[in-house]
């Protein structure tokens, strides 16, 4: 058993370790999504309500509207920053002693995985807690509820970063991937306005915005915050992502 | 625990690296893969460690053939690659507890197998520096003390003493060879300069991609002449 717990334990140790050293990484995972409370819908909270809609029982502040998406944001940037250390590892060549060690590839990739998704989900509730802190009035009961939702839109998100990771050469590049993949991930999602007012302005947006997985991500986190921790679309997230899980060490290929 | 190559072939490209090499490596003792650059010892050294996808060959450890990553087989090599691979935000501790965990050893194992393996290889007063305040001598202790974490029956390495002064390539080879007669342990050293042998070194010597000298010399004054003449020949 130890042959399998061990090199799990020691991957998350490592990507833990590596998170508190970086204290730059620290910080910002946090202050990027606090700038956009604090300041961003601080801003709108007096001038934009949200309408009615799934899974708000009521009109919602901007503020409390938003938390959802930040949270994703939060997931998004440190998966992407996994990734991006993965990249590193690879250029340094520490890399080398994860691929020869006496463990599947495939196992390998998955503890990576769960060691980025567990450092994504400790950084979304600090920044919850520190969103409370601030006077978000998000519901305690959402907190534990939300967090099915938050481990999964974590994995898938750090998923697509390994995928990046393995077709992306040299960390100048990677730097270009993310802008590719951030922003757009980020502004064509639910994250900071809901879909329908989209929808108003233009259709082609919308329906880019309905495709973007990261949305789909947002909606759970935002229904897990409100009481509904699970849907069909959950069970359809978490197939995907095992699926995808079961073969990305085919994408992973040793001599990238 | 014999390590057999046979017929492994390797191209990059259209160019050539490897051409149908075939040796046989006997355990306990120091092989040294000698060849000038661009011979091909790298690409074999990766070859063996999985780090790029076999075209054709057979590899087989006593007798029993792995495919490019075999995790069983692996448990049996230590590997020392030619760059750094340590990781430099961490101390050469946790490079090493890294390394002990990743094979599965526990905690107790991993404290006994650290102490045993930075003794061997004199690196106990620096283990717990930071990588980065390290000399290269001292990362490469630290590397080799890593790869030999979980006891292996062969230590592979790329060129080990690749940066490093004449010093310390001396006491280097010294703990190397050591190891192989004190430990029973198998070496392959991939390497491309003579001084670092001894004399009772088995030596293969490669040369654009082909094995072409397979044995051993009587000193070193006569592995330096049968190279020369080796690379005369066929470089």
């Amino acid at each position: 058993m130890d042959k399998l717990i061990r090199p799990l334990v020691v991957i998350i140790e490592r990507e833990f370790a590596r998170f508190i050293s970086q204290r730059t990484r620290l910080i910002s995972a946090m202050v990027r999504p606090l700038f956009w409370l604090i300041v961003f819908a601080a801003g709108f909270k007096s001038t934009l309500g949200i309408a009615i809609q799934p899974p708000y029982a009521t009109y919602v502040t901007y503020d409390l509207y938003v938390i959802p998406g930040l949270v994703g944001m939060v997931c998004l940037f440190n998966g992407m920053q996994s990734s991006l250390a993965m990249v590193y590892d690879r250029e340094a060549g520490a890399m080398k002693v994860l691929m020869t060690a006496p463990l599947s590839r495939r196992l390998v990739l998955a503890y990576k995985l769960i060691g980025s998704t567990l450092v994504s989900v400790i950084q979304s509730y600090l920044f919850l807690l520190i969103a409370i802190g601030f006077g978000v009035d998000l519901p305690v009961l959402g907190l534990i509820q939300a967090l099915p939702a938050i481990i999964i839109s974590a994995y898938v998100l750090s998923l697509i970063g390994l995928i990046l990771a393995s077709h992306v050469h040299g960390l100048e590049n990677f730097a270009g991937v993310m802008n590719f993949v951030i922003f757009p991930s980020f502004f064509l999602s639910s994250a900071l306005y809901p879909l329908w007012q989209l929808r108003e302005s233009s259709e082609s947006i919308y329906w880019i915005s309905e495709m973007n997985p990261f949305t789909h991500l947002i909606e759970l986190i935002r229904f897990g915050l409100h009481g509904e921790p699970f849907s069909t679309n959950t069970l359809i997230i978490v197939a995907i992502a095992l699926f995808t899980t079961s073969f990305i060490h085919l994408l992973f290929k040793p001599d990238s | 625990m014999a390590l057999s190559i046979q017929d492994a072939s390797y191209s990059y490209g259209k160019a050539v690296a490897l051409k149908n090499f075939s040796s046989c490596f006997e355990p306990g003792a120091v092989t040294a893969l000698l060849g000038p650059n661009g011979a091909g010892k790298s690409t074999l050294f990766k070859l063996i460690s999985g780090l790029i996808r076999r075209q054709s060959g057979d590899f087989s450890l006593d007798g029993e053939s792995w495919t490019s990553h075999s995790p069983r087989i692996f448990q049996k090599f230590g590997f020392v690659f030619q760059e750094p691979a340590l990781d430099s935000m961490r101390s050469g501790l946790a490079n090493l507890k890294y390394a002990a965990g990743l094979h599965g050893l526990d905690r107790p194992k991993t404290k006994q197998r650290i102490e045993e393996t930075t003794s061997l290889m004199n690196c106990s007063s620096y283990v717990h520096r930071d990588i980065r305040t390290l000399s290269g001598g001292e990362r490469r202790r630290i590397e080799i003390a890593r790869a030999l974490i979980h006891k292996p029956k062969w230590l592979l390495l790329d060129e080990p003493s690749a940066g490093l002064d004449i010093n310390s390539r001396a006491k280097l080879s010294l703990d190397l060879h050591s190891l192989a007669s004190n430990k029973g342990l198998g070496i392959l050293w991939c390497t491309h300069v003579t001084d670092e042998l001894c004399p009772q070194d088995a030596l293969v010597i490669l040369i654009n991609g082909e094995n072409r000298y397979s044995g051993s010399c009587g000193s070193q004054d006569e592995m330096i002449r049968t190279y020369n003449q080796m690379v005369d020949k066929h470089g």
